[in-house]
């Protein structure tokens, strides 16, 4: 995982992505337990794109020249599959743009916050989300003030009566 | 057969595993990710070891009947 980051910090530093977060299975695991998962979930923005609908080749074909192959919907980097996810929405925009910079070992890199993680699995809505909003709320993992602003900011709080309510949280 | 009481020992023992495990360092949480990546790639391997062999047996049915 660490050369994979470092990786990643070189596309940074060449200008291929403008800023980085972890987001995910790998990002919940920050917080709570270890989660099962094959890839690593990588958000990103690019410097001065013009829309939201940019394309990867430009990083799919610095990876390759660099020996690392597309298998899928990933890109193999030091023994993981990396899957690039272009920050699309307000919501993702702004998980990115406050992600919490930590370190991997020695390797500096950014994990998006617990409370946008939350909301992020809240929108996406499929059962393994709520599960892990539960694991997130049984292991007191969010900040309730903070993760209250970021539902009512992104149009949230609604989904989040429901998603107690389904619950009896 | 279980009753509640030992159901909900369970449940708290659970609990309990999983509390420990969230407070391990995150580089200790990736490498035990990287395992279970590793023991699901292996699983993954024999099964479709065994989807081949289970063909090539049908194949071979079929092959045999073929002649008879």
């Amino acid at each position: 995982m660490e050369k994979t980051l470092q990786v990643l910090n070189r596309m940074q530093a060449d200008g291929l992505i403008e800023q980085y977060a972890i987001g995910g299975a790998i990002a919940a695991t920050f917080y709570v337990e270890p989660i099962s998962t094959f890839d690593l979930d990588i958000f990103f923005t690019v410097v001065g794109a013009a829309d939201k609908f940019l394309s990867l080749t430009p990083l799919y074909d610095y990876l390759a020249a660099l020996g690392y192959q597309a298998v899928g919907e990933a890109v193999e980097i030091e023994g993981w599959p990396v899957q690039f996810l272009p920050a699309f929405t307000l919501l993702l925009e702004e998980a990115l743009s406050q992600a919490e910079a930590i370190r991997f070992k020695t390797t500096p890199t950014r994990v998006m916050r617990a409370e946008h993680l939350v909301a992020v699995m809240l929108q996406t809505g499929r059962p393994k989300d709520y599960a892990r909003i539960i694991q997130f709320l049984e292991n007191e993992a969010v900040e309730w003030s903070r993760l209250s602003d970021v539902l009512a900011r992104h149009d949230l709080a609604g989904q989040w009566k429901e998603f107690k309510r389904k619950f009896n949280l | 057969m279980m009753d509640d009481t030992d159901i909900s020992e369970l449940l708290q023992q659970r609990q309990a595993r999983r509390r420990r495990l969230a407070q391990l360092s995150f580089e200790e949480k990736i490498e035990i990710v990287e395992r279970l990546r590793e023991l699901r790639l292996n699983r993954d391997v024999m099964s479709a070891h065994r989807v081949n062999a289970e063909d090539a047996i049908k194949d071979e049915g079929n092959r045999r009947d073929s002649i008879s």
